[in-house]
């Protein structure tokens, strides 16, 4: 096999992770939309804490978004 | 509206003539009616706002996620930018996304109103840095 096609082959499979980041954001936002419609006036208290919890899942996410575009434009 | 609350202060101390404690009885009174007015004049404008914050949660659901994304992509394309003209051929990238991530989470601390939003006058004045000195 060719490095080229490696390369693309790897980018793709990296991209996978962006899948686990996307499961995780799904519960988050569901949890916490769930939890809202329970307690509506808790749910704004709640909320830098939710911006929190997406930023450190969505993170990992970006990590393999990283591999990818490193794997496809920088190595 | 004014009108008719003026009329009925004006029929109320007809009606309550023989009370001693007229001045007060009619401040209460007064004040009572204040309150439901102002009640009534904040009431229609209440749902208004609730109307009108219906539609915004999609726009802001939108909003969020493509302030979060322009930011990554922002970061991504400065960072292979500055490795094709600079030669720094992997760091550029990793760590320009990074930045990016950071901006993105920023901004939408900053849509949301978690984080505010500098205001352009102040950061040039050293006021609040000779403050936090001080």
């Amino acid at each position: 096999m060719e490095a080229e096609a490696a390369k693309f082959i790897g980018a793709g499979i990296a991209c996978l992770g962006m899948g686990g980041a996307g499961i995780g954001l799904g519960t988050i936002f569901g949890n916490y939309l769930s939890g809202a419609l329970r307690n509506p006036s808790a749910a704004d208290g709640q909320f830098g804490r939710l911006i929190f919890g997406f930023a450190v899942t969505e993170a990992l996410g970006i990590f393999s978004l990283l591999v990818a575009l490193l794997l496809l434009f920088a190595v | 509206m004014v009108d008719s609350n003026d009329a009925d202060r004006n029929a109320n101390p007809g009606a309550g003539g023989g009370n001693p404690e007229k001045g007060g009885d009619s401040l209460e009174a007064r004040r009572k009616r204040l309150a439901t007015e102002l009640a009534a004049r904040s009431a229609p404008e209440a749902p208004e706002v609730e109307g009108r914050e219906k539609p915004q949660g999609f726009a802001l659901a939108v909003k969020l996620s493509s302030e979060f994304i322009a930011g990554v992509l922002v970061g991504a394309l400065l960072g292979y930018i500055l490795d094709r003209f600079a030669g720094t051929t992997p760091w550029g990238m990793i760590v320009f996304l990074l930045l990016g991530f950071c901006a993105g989470v920023l901004n939408v601390l900053r849509s949301t109103g978690a984080v505010s939003t500098p205001v352009p006058g102040s950061r040039s004045g050293s006021t609040d840095q000779g403050t936090h000195n001080q």
